[in-house]
């Protein structure tokens, strides 16, 4: 524990919420609302219980849903002077799953049908045994059967001690079975499986439970809202079968994850449970009152209502600006570019406190190149290529290359080595001091090389990724996502890139940041810019009759806004021009604005606030 | 044979550490850690094992209170830390060492590796200590441990004081002899073949007549015993020779004797001793003896053109590498091998202390010789004896005293000299058997009579320098300022005396020119136009040093301003300074002592005591200087010394010295 860690602690001594939820010591349930503060707390806990409470040869485990949030966890750990160990699992709960439950326990249970050794499917195997039950059930529409609804109901379909149920159609659950069949005569596992069969072991089997609840005395979950019913299962089995304590942070009003089972509902009875005790964060650090007010307004949330306080500002006016464009969202990227950017900029707000927020990938791509061809230095939180284990690490070697002393050349060779091993490469067995001079002069060189395109040519060349990677059993769609990472690089957002960008992907410098709505959670910017506020696009059209999936587009809405400190823009456009393949034919439709959109304009919209494209100014 | 540098310890910061509160000192590649007994020699070493020693274990690394530097109060209570941090520098040429200690390196030019040691207190989130631990870091910060694999790499090997070295000598498995034959990768072939031809050669015993009687009497006493047991058939058999133990079996023998090691005086021993150490710690990047398949598979590798010019092939077919390589040539080989020729390869440093032990000085000279200009291993060593400091060069110097609480090192790696100085003072310093190095003051003077009759003073005056520590310093002429330099350099006190070589200035007119000629060796007189070349050298010298800004123009200022910085100049040469100051008994005791000393007439001693009694001291002086030696004479005034006899500014300069020691000491 070092400076920064009493600086911070000292800070959360001030808010009397954070400071008892960093001082609790039994069961607890952290309900942390936007700009709560809630990584700073939990990145304390976790640092005080590994120094403290937790001796050798137990360590501390902490989960997340996504390998962002576990990056930032681990960054801030840093900070405090913590340095990892191998007792400590800091990780997402499919590295949790696969490396404590399955990897140690499973090859105990043969009833359980793992085969060894353990295999992740791929993309093109998993797509294979879908289409086997679509064609069984009969199914010509994929649309009317995806496969991520297939996953979410194998996720809820795991039993246990939750009194949760959330219910699939028929027709899901029957495919859903089928599939699940399917992939136990594979080889493979996937995600879902994974996870199931790692909770199923911990539910059935004491000798797993007793092993994890010695092994790891404290359990901490962050983002808990997301992380669907395979892990709350695990976490009620080990909080109260195995003596866990359990240490949860989530938000229920973020929860936006429900297609891929993560409801806010397992957070809820979390919640409600008396034997574990509940702190809610109230304060927001970030946002003006306004913000907060609007945010809470667009969730149209069943009462009562959290009692968010601003502690950031007094009484600054809320910054809403309304526009609507003409046609399409080509409009949209246009006013953008053209207008509305050029405009914050000349008030004085800096390019890395604009956020824009898109729809789908695809409009983030399109937005990207509308801010190229008007000279916007851009930066995208969410792109084609997976954020995975490799890709971090390439981004890593990248760092050491241009800022060294940032990056440990020890951490970069052991991630290699592990690749090595993992995929019986044949380098595993040569010295390790050899394969470190070998790294290190790879890397050396590649040094030289500046645009990212010709550095991930040469690395990945020169250190045989591909072929270490071929027929990979636990990274299976590598060297595609790869592929994508190169051509990013050749040809699109990455073009003539230079490295420095690669290295530091995950933060903006000096750009506007362009994210998809599900991946700004996490983020904070001055300025927010909505884009694609048309009814039937958000909320999506399929949602309407779907009350639960209705609700989620609510608090997606909701942790959109709460990204704001100050203003928050949205746009929309009045006609959109479609072409269908179907009837081969061009429609041009009139467009109404999202229903958030008029809750918004309603409570906040005046003449001065609201513009048409061409009178934006 | 062509060396390979190894990597070498540069700079040592060591706080609150036993004698040391807060030490930084750089060193060089070789090093001689001087100082007095109980200073803190050992504990340097000890501090740079707790990082550095493979042999130490985590208890050794764990310390306790003791541990703690003795000013500091209840350290555990307060929270103290203990920190030792060193830097590595020489690493460059190995790519090993660059992949391995990439996440050390602080700095790129030159490069520089550092590695923290901590030993502090962990604290719970109230800050109350929980409890103490230590923690060893790699580069800036407190992110990279440093682990034992680092250790592998770059380590120190430390030969103590008190060693046996019969037993690391005798042959075995944990001899250093069978370590050094182990680097060398001998082929199995090779020695089943030797081992066999030994067994044949041995098996010839057993034909010896006397030899099959034995048995046969065995075997029929055994029969009459045993009855009708099956298969007692008894056979005889040498030895078993064994392949490894024909290596380990290795002995080194001494002499046309060939005497065994045991019989050895403790002092060739020793040699014997460290010459394997810096044998077995040699860089063996470039294997020395190539097997030919190896050679083989390494000269089909791009870039093999060097083999060819290095390695010679021997009789039996291996590849020998060759005694003359020049320097580019062995660079260009030695990345070649680096590159293509994986060898496990720690780098050690050597620390030796008191190598001295149980060598005849002679011996002393001639290992240190051998270690400080030959070896490529990087060598520490701690001594006390004149005679290794003696041939130390002067920038291997590093000095250890009690300043204040705390014990200090001072170092030479930066004295700027120039390489004519830097011989002058290494000839000195061997002349004198290093006894600059060991003064807690020490006093400059420029010839033999000040030698003998500074000292004398100092007992007359009762402050004998023996009980303080002073040593005189005599340089033989005037340019004092080399060795100012490196006392300074060392920061060991010193006080300078000089003659002040009173003259005066004469014009004359020279075929009708005017020239301005110096007068010295005479009396000053009312209306002289005087200079003290004394002063213009003292001054000069402390204006180039940057000790003093300005000579201010008055002689009393200069007086003044001299003394200040521990110069004190007299007035014409110390024995006319005395004579002008002596009464009559004490010009007494001058007369006699010449005429004890010279085998000359009566008329002779006339003209002498004439001469005195005259007030012509010049005359005297010279008449000294031709019938006895200025130098005769100030040892047989030595004893004679009364107080009145002491020059001013010798009482003075005497007064300041022990005043600077004292205060240095309390």
């Amino acid at each position: 524990m070092n400076s920064n860690f009493y600086h911070d602690l000292a800070l959360i001594k001030k808010d009397d919420k954070q400071f008892e939820a960093y001082k609790s010591m039994a069961n607890t349930v952290i309900i942390a609302g936007p700009g709560s503060g809630k990584t700073r707390v939990l990145s304390l806990k976790a640092m005080a219980l590994s120094k403290i409470h937790i001796h050798e040869p137990s360590g501390l485990a902490c989960i997340s849903f996504s390998r962002e949030s576990v990056r930032e966890l681990e960054s801030r750990l840093k900070s405090y002077g913590y340095v990892s160990n191998k007792r400590d699992f800091i990780g997402t709960v499919h590295g949790f799953s696969l490396v404590h439950v399955i990897q140690p326990f499973a090859h105990l249970y043969p009833q359980y049908q793992v085969k060894y050794p353990i295999k992740i499917i791929d993309s093109e195997n998993q797509q294979k045994i879908y289409n086997t039950v679509l064609q069984e059930m009969g199914v010509k529409d994929p649309k009317e059967l995806p496969l991520i609804a297939l996953n979410r109901c194998r996720a809820l379909s795991l039993e246990g001690m939750s009194g949760v149920t959330i219910n699939s159609t028929k027709i899901i659950q029957q495919a859903a079975s089928r599939f699940e069949e399917l992939l136990i005569e594979s080889e493979y596992l996937d995600f879902t499986s994974i996870i199931n069969l790692s909770a199923t072991l911990i539910r059935e089997q004491e000798f797993v439970r007793k092993s994890l609840g010695s092994k790891f005395p404290w359990l901490l979950v962050d983002e808990y809202q997301d992380l669907g019913k395979p892990l709350h299962e695990m976490v009620l089995e080990l909080t109260f079968n195995a003596g866990i304590k359990l240490y949860a942070v989530g938000d229920v009003n973020q929860s936006i994850y429900g297609f891929t089972g993560g409801y806010p509902d397992f957070l809820e009875e979390l919640k409600n449970n008396d034997d574990i005790n509940l702190v809610e964060l109230e304060a927001n650090y970030r946002s003006s009152p306004h913000i907060i007010e609007a945010s809470l307004g667009t969730l149209q949330l069943k009462s009562p209502l959290p009692n968010y306080s601003s502690k950031n500002f007094t009484d600054e006016a809320a910054d809403f600006v309304f526009v609507t464009c003409k046609e399409d969202m080509d409009d949209q990227y246009r006013t953008v570019s053209q207008k509305i950017i050029p405009k914050l900029i000349e008030k004085g707000v800096s390019l890395n406190e604009i956020g824009i927020i898109v729809g789908s990938n695809q409009n983030a791509v399109e937005m990207a190149q509308s801010l190229q061809r008007n000279e916007i230095p851009f930066f995208i939180a969410k792109w084609n290529f997976e954020n995975s284990d490799v890709l971090i690490w390439l981004q890593k070697c990248a760092k050491w290359c241009v800022e060294r002393e940032q990056i440990s050349f020890e951490e970069l060779f052991h991630f290699w080595k592990k690749l090595l091993y993992m995929h019986k490469d044949d380098r595993r067995f040569l010295p390790d001091i050899e394969l470190k001079v070998k790294l290190h002069k790879v890397l050396t060189k590649s040094a030289t090389k500046t645009i990212v395109f010709d550095w991930c040519v040469f690395l990945i060349d020169q250190l045989n990724i591909r072929q270490t990677l071929a027929d990979s059993e636990l990274y299976p769609d590598e060297i595609k996502n790869i592929d994508i990472l190169l051509d990013e690089a050749r040809l699109r957002n990455l073009k003539d890139a230079k490295l420095s960008r690669f290295a530091n992907l995950r933060t903006p410098n000096n750009e506007v940041t362009i994210s998809t709505r599900h991946s700004c959670k996490g983020l904070e910017f001055e300025v927010v810019i909505m884009l694609g506020m048309e009814d039937g696009k958000f909320p999506y059209y399929l949602h309407k009759d779907d009350e639960i999936a209705l609700a989620e587009d609510s608090r997606l809405c909701y942790v959109c806004v709460s990204r704001a400190k100050k203003t928050c823009i949205l746009l929309y456009s009045s006609i959109y021009n479609v072409y269908s393949h179907k009837y081969n034919k061009h429609y041009r439709y009139d467009q109404s604005p999202s229903p958030f959109w008029s809750i918004l304009h309603q409570n906040f919209g005046t003449n001065d606030n609201t513009f048409s494209q061409d009178s934006f100014q | 044979m062509t060396n390979q540098y190894n990597p070498y310890i540069s700079r040592v910061q060591i706080k609150n550490f036993r004698n040391f509160l807060d030490l930084d000192v750089k060193l060089d590649h070789k090093q001689v850690v001087l100082g007095e007994n109980n200073v803190g020699k050992t504990n340097f070493l000890r501090a740079i094992q707790l990082i550095l020693d493979r042999d130490f274990s985590d208890q050794d690394r764990t310390l306790t209170e003791k541990d703690f530097h003795d000013s500091l109060e209840d350290p555990m209570i307060n929270g103290d830390e203990i920190e030792i941090t060193i830097q590595i520098r020489g690493y460059e040429h190995s790519n090993k060492l660059l992949a391995q200690f990439d996440d050390a390196a602080v700095d790129s030019d030159p490069p520089t590796l550092q590695f923290r040691y901590k030993f502090f207190p962990e604290r719970n989130d109230k800050e109350q200590i929980v409890r103490y631990t230590y923690a060893i870091y790699k580069g800036n910060g407190e992110n990279k441990k440093f682990s034992h694999d680092d250790r592998n790499y770059i380590n120190i090997h430390v030969i103590k004081a008190l060693r046996d070295v019969e037993r690391d000598l005798r042959a075995g498995k944990g001899s250093t002899l069978y370590q050094l034959v182990k680097t060398y990768d001998i082929s199995k072939e090779d020695l089943e073949e030797i081992s066999a031809e030994m067994q044949d050669a041995a098996d010839k015993i057993l034909e010896l007549d006397e030899i099959v009687h034995i048995k046969e009497a065995l075997q029929s006493r055994f029969n009459t015993l045993s009855g009708l047991q099956a298969d007692t058939e008894i056979s005889l058999q040498t030895f078993d020779v064994d392949t490894e133990r024909l290596l380990y079996a290795l002995q080194v023998y001494m002499g046309l004797e060939k005497r065994p090691i045991s019989e050895l005086s403790l002092g060739l021993a020793n040699i014997l001793y460290i010459s394997l150490m810096l044998l077995l710690l040699k860089d063996r990047t470039v294997t020395p003896v190539l097997k030919d398949e190896r050679y083989a598979e390494l000269e089909a590798l791009e870039g093999s053109g060097v083999l060819a010019e290095s390695y010679e092939k021997s009789e039996s077919g291996k590849f020998i590498l060759k005694d003359q390589i020049a320097p580019e040539q062995y660079k260009a080989l030695y990345e070649f091998m680096d590159e293509n020729n994986y060898k496990f390869q720690a780098f050690t440093i050597l620390a030796v202390e008191e190598p001295e032990a149980h060598l005849h000085p002679l011996l002393q000279r001639l290992i240190y010789r051998e270690v400080l200009h030959k070896s490529g291993t990087s060598v520490i060593f701690t001594s006390h004896s004149t005679f290794i400091t003696s041939v130390s060069p002067l920038n291997y110097i590093v000095h250890i005293r009690k300043v204040g609480d705390g014990s200090q090192a001072f170092s030479t790696v930066e004295l700027g000299l120039s390489d004519w100085d830097k011989k002058d003072i290494e000839r000195y310093v061997d002349a004198k058997r290093g006894e600059i190095y060991f003064g807690k003051l020490i006093i400059l003077v420029e010839g033999i009579a000040e030698e003998y009759i500074i000292p004398a003073a100092a007992d007359k005056l009762g402050t004998p320098f023996d009980d303080y520590g002073v040593i005189v310093c005599n340089v033989n002429s005037t340019n004092f300022k080399p060795y100012i330099q490196l006392l300074e350099t060392l920061e060991i006190p010193w006080v300078l005396f000089t003659d002040g070589d009173y003259y005066r200035k004469v014009t004359l007119t020279v075929d009708g020119k005017i020239k301005t000629t110096r007068e010295y060796h005479r009396m000053h007189e009312d209306g002289d136009v005087v200079g003290y070349a004394g002063k213009e050298n003292v001054g000069g010298i402390l204006l180039d040093l940057g000790i003093i800004v300005d000579i201010p123009d008055s002689f009393s200022d200069q007086d003044d301003i001299f003394k200040a910085n521990g110069c004190f100049v007299g007035e014409y040469t110390m024995e006319v300074d005395m004579f002008k100051k002596m009464d009559a008994n004490g010009l007494g005791t001058i007369k006699k002592i010449y005429k004890e000393l010279t085998n000359g007439g009566a008329r002779k001693l006339k003209n002498f005591n004439n001469a005195l009694d005259g007030e012509d001291y010049w005359g005297a002086l010279s008449k000294i200087e031709a019938s006895i030696s200025k130098g005769r004479f100030a040892q047989r005034l030595a004893s004679e010394m009364t107080v009145d006899m002491i020059p001013g500014y010798v009482s003075e300069g005497i007064a300041e010295a022990i005043k600077i020691v004292k205060e240095q000491y309390e």
